[in-house]
Order: structure tokens, then sequence, then C-alpha cells
């Protein structure tokens, strides 16, 4: 219980600066980091990631292996001090193969993200720029391309174009930055309207600076929020187009090719299954769960 | 609204023939011969086989021959099994591929939206991060990591149910299961986020001032306003379970469409490919059509903004 004194009934005084904010104002991505900080699962899948890009990078390096080549003496050993993660058929070391395949994913999850990025503002702004005819039939085109299975349509350009890591990342881009076109578009749209605009506009503002203090400010987050759930999406496609057998080509290890390779000795070497496979969920995992803390961070409409 | 669904299939017809025509383009670009694997073939065979199947006549000619046929649903014969017409294979494997993607189907919707409704109703209590959890894993381990997991560890280790092929009804548990999952959690987390949207409406909040019984207020008001966003998901559902059973039915050894397109693809079956992939983009168009068309149905603000200039 509090006790209530006299004293605190005195009358306030004059003195200082009584206008001064004593809390430091705190920028949009000083908040928008304190808020994603404060999110334990956000912060989890940092930490998982930053060690998995660590990982990525010497990983291959401190076994002295390399993925390819073939040791018939230590073929199928089971995962321990020699091989961390165990060897497989031909003898190669599971470890360094792992780690090979997660260079490869984050390599083209975050070169595929970039690129969608980049045609999407590119496309998506101008669309919304122009307006008129040339929104309209820039519009038309997406709403065509939307309608297109964007799976297949990566299966056969990667067909014609032939297997490795180049053409993987051009057949995602080719097909991936509909729809952050789509997004841009809308926001450019919607944000043209918002009254801070015509405020600045109305102040003296030129467009350019309309543009970059005010339109893209606004828009980035959502755009941020996008890009975070399009490295997992290129991440999974390159998996999955290696597990059918037509992503990266051998000898070069990839995750998904390693996990198919895994699933048809699972029965007597399961080690090879579950490694590969338990390090691909944790990379899904981890952007996921960024991406949802990003979301809530960034999007100002989830704001509290 | 017959103006709103007329301009979706025109759209939906004009994306057919992009796809068809980008199939032929991409096809006629390919590397690799499919006559490769017969060397001892003399030239006068190979003019021949490339007579029979056109492939001497120029690229219009037979691009025009190749609508036609496509237009009456003639996708021509195999490549690598003469004897194996396209439609011959598909009418064979559809089946199969049709129904475990139906069971997929009505597994992920049902559990997903029961979930996501249960998880709602319960909002930070013990159901609501179950379904988080399952919502967490099925983004986190997809088809084709969940799928072999699933085949060791049930099927082998435990040997509760077959792990691979497909007879008997216990054998379809394990594919169906695999390919549901990824959608049943994105239905039961989209559901979940829905409902909690809907919970905090005005006319919930009304709709309990009146008096009503909780299981009205629920099922009546919350639940059927949660459902709208749930439809603009179906369609992306149908697409992710179709293109999810290339994996699928290769993990589990099903004798389906998408375990028969890897294998075209790897043995350069260029007619069966074409066949296949138009098949399958003309099933996929037309569910995101329906999807659309029923979304503008349902909830008349959609056809009113997109369709009404």
């Amino acid at each position: 219980m509090q006790t209530v004194t006299p004293d605190k009934f005195k009358p306030a005084t004059h003195a200082g600066n009584k206008e001064r904010v004593v809390r430091k104002s705190l920028s949009y991505w000083a908040d928008a980091w304190r808020r994603l900080k404060k999110n334990k699962l956000a912060t989890f899948g940092l930490i998982v990631l930053s060690l998995l890009a660590i990982f990525a990078i010497i990983g291959p390096f401190i076994q002295p292996y390399d993925y390819q080549s073939q040791d018939y003496a230590a073929r199928n050993i089971a995962p321990g001090t020699a091989h961390w993660f165990g060897t497989d058929d031909l003898g190669r070391d599971q470890w360094v193969r792992v780690w090979w395949g997660v260079r490869i994913s984050l390599f083209i999850g975050i070169i595929s993200a970039a690129l969608d990025f980049t045609i999407g503002v590119l496309y998506g702004g101008i669309s919304a720029y122009f307006g008129g005819r040339v929104d309209d039939i820039m519009q038309r085109i997406i709403e065509i391309l939307m309608g297109l299975p964007y799976m297949i349509i990566v299966i056969l350009l990667m067909m014609v174009m032939g297997p490795g890591i180049f053409t993987i990342i051009v057949a995602l881009a080719a097909v991936g930055w509909v729809g952050m076109a789509r997004l841009v578009r809308g926001q450019m749209l919607s944000l043209k309207e918002q009254e801070y605009v015509l405020a600045a506009r109305t102040l003296g503002a030129s467009s350019w600076r309309i543009i970059l203090r005010h339109l893209i400010p606004n828009a980035l987050g959502i755009i941020i929020i996008n890009v975070t759930f399009t490295v997992p999406g290129a991440i999974f496609a390159e998996a999955f187009l290696s597990f059918i057998g037509l992503g990266i080509k051998p000898p070069m290890a990839s995750l998904g090719s390693l996990v198919n390779d895994g699933m048809q000795v699972m029965r007597n070497y399961p080690y090879r299954l579950l490694c590969p496979s338990i390090v691909f969920s944790l990379i899904m995992l981890s952007f996921n769960l960024l991406g949802d803390g990003l979301r809530d961070a960034l999007d100002p409409r989830l704001r509290k | 609204m017959l103006r709103f669904i007329l301009r979706r299939l025109i759209y939906g017809v004009i994306t057919l023939w992009v796809l068809i025509t980008l199939t032929f383009i991409m096809m006629h670009n390919l590397p690799g011969d499919p006559f490769a694997n017969s060397q001892k073939l003399s030239k006068e065979a190979l003019a021949v086989l490339k007579k029979t199947y056109g492939l001497d006549q120029p690229i219009w000619v037979q691009y025009g021959s190749y609508l036609k046929k496509i237009v009456s649903f003639d996708f021509g014969i195999s490549f690598n099994y003469p004897t194996r017409t396209v439609n011959e294979v598909l009418t064979q494997t559809f089946p199969t591929s049709a129904e475990l993607g139906m069971y997929a189907i009505i597994v992920a919707v049902l559990i997903g939206l029961t979930l996501g409704v249960i998880a709602a109703l319960n909002h930070n209590k013990t159901w609501d991060y179950v379904a988080m959890l399952t919502a967490i894993v099925g983004v986190a381990a997809p088809a084709l990591v969940i799928g072999p997991l699933l085949s060791y560890f049930i099927g082998v280790k435990l040997g509760w149910l077959p792990p691979a092929l497909w007879k008997g009804p216990e054998y379809k548990i394990l594919p169906t299961i695999t390919l549901a999952f990824g959608t049943l959690a994105t239905m039961a987390r989209m559901m979940r986020t829905s409902m909690l949207d809907v919970v905090n409406q005005d006319y919930i909040k009304t709709a309990r001032s009146k008096g009503l019984t909780k299981f009205a207020v629920v099922f009546k008001h919350t639940i059927r306003n949660a459902m709208l966003p749930i439809i603009t998901i179906l369609g992306v559902a149908v697409v992710n379970i179709t293109t999810g059973a290339f994996v699928v039915e290769q993990i589990f050894a099903v004798p389906g469409m998408g375990k028969f397109f890897v294998q075209s693809i790897t043995t350069n079956d260029y007619t069966m490919i074409m066949g296949m992939t138009i098949f399958y983009a003309a099933l996929l168009i037309v569910a995101i059509m329906i999807t659309d068309v029923l979304y503008g149905l349902i909830d008349p603000r959609i056809r009113l903004s997109k369709g009404g200039k």
C-alpha cells in the first residue's frame, strides 16, 4: 500500500525545461528493430539464420574434404569423428556436401529475391507512375502472367536452359517478379493519394523529394516483408527442382538432391536422409520466423 | 455479374493460349534430340521418322497443326514409346493423381479450418499454440522433407503403415498426409487470423448483445464471415497440391501423373511433356478461374472493384 504524504500535493516548480522530451525519438527503423528484438521467435530465426550463414561460409573448409572427391575406402560411414555427417555410397563427405548445399540454397534465395525486387519495383513503379494507357497494358500482361502456374513454367524453363545455378536463378526471376510488381504498384497508387503527400506538395516539395522521402520509405516496409518471404520461396523452388532432377548438376550437392539420394537409401543409412532434411528445415523455419517477425515489426497496420 | 464471369473466362482462354504457345516455343529450343537414344538409325530412317512426326515442315506449319490438334484434345503420340498416345497415359494416370489430390484437399481443408477455428476460439491457450506449431512445421518441412521422414519413421521404423506404393486404403494414408500438410498448415493459419479479425468486428458485438447463444454467434456469424478470405487461397491450394504431387508421387512410388511427368522430363519425351504441361496448366487455370468467380459471387465488393469498370 502506498502512503500518501502531504508533500505529494505541493505545486510543481516551473524551473527547468518542461517541453524537453525525455525519451529519444525513435525513427521508423529503430522502432521496428526494437520491436523485432522483443519478438522471441523472430530473434531465434535471426540467430539460427546467422549460424547457418556462418557454417555455409566456413563449413566446407573446416573438414579436409571437398564435395566431389570420392574415397572408396570410406563408403557409407556413419556419422562420427572423421566424417561428422557420415559419407555417401561414393565415399564423399556428407558434412561438406550439406554445407555446399546450404551455400547454394542461400545464394539462390538471396540473388532471386534481389532480382524479383529489382524487376518488380521497376515494373510496378513504371506502371503506377505513368498510369493511363501504359498502366492498363502493363496490368493486362500481369493478369495473364498471374494465371500461369508458377512451378510448371519454371520446370519448362529449366528444361530449355538445362540444369545449373545460373539457369535456376534466371528461371525463378523470370516468373517470380509478378507478385512484387503488383504489390509495388498497389502501394504506390494508394500512397500517392495520401494526405501527407498532398501536404508535402502544398508545402512546395518537389516530385523527387516526395518520391524519395515519402513514397519509397513508406512502401519499403511492405516490400521488405515480401522479400523475406521470397527468399525461402526461391530456396524451396531450388530444392524442389533438384529433387525431381532438374536443378543442380551433379556432382555438386544441393539440399534437394541430397534429400532425394538419402531417401533411396534410408532403410540402411538413415543419417543420409536426416542430416540434409534437418538442415533444410532449419533454413525454411528461420526465414519464415524472421519474415513473420518483420511483418509484425514493419507493418504499420498491425501496430497496436 | 455476367460481365465479370465473361471477363474471367476471356482471361483464362488468353492465359491458356499464351501457355500453349510458350510450351511450343520452348519445346523447339530444347537441348537433346528425342531420337538420340536410338543411334543406330540410318539417315533415311531418321528422315522417315521426322516426317511421321512432322518435324521436317517449317515451324509455323508445325505450330498451326499443333494448335489444331490441341483444340481437338489430340496431344499426339509419345516420342519414346510409339505405341502410347499421350491421351492414353493421361487417362491411365490421371485418376490416381486426382484421387490422391482429392483426399489431400479434403484433409487439408477440413482439418486446417477446424484447427484454425479451435485456435482462434482458444486464443493464447494450449490449442492455439498447437495450431500455430502445426503451421510453423508446415512451412518449415515441405513435402520433400516430411514425405521421406514419414515414410522412414512410420513406414520403415514403426511399420504401422506401408512406406510406399499405392494398393489398398492403408497405402493411401501417408501420401495424403504428406501432400495435405503444407496446405493444411496454411489453411489453419489463415483461418485463425481471419477468425480473430472477425471476432473484433462490431456485428459480432451486436450479435452477442442481442443475446444470441455462443453457438449461434460462432457458427452463424464468425465462421461464415471468416471463411471468405479462405476461398481466395483455395485456388492457390489446388495449384500447390497439384505440383506438390510431382514430389509426393515420386517419394511414395504412386503411379500417378506427377511421377510420369517427372519421368518424361528425364527421358526428353517431348510430346508427352507438352501434352502433360498443357493438361496441368489447363487444370490449374480453370481452378484459379473458378475460385475467382466463386469469390466474386460470394463477396460483391470484389466483383464491383475488379470487374465493374
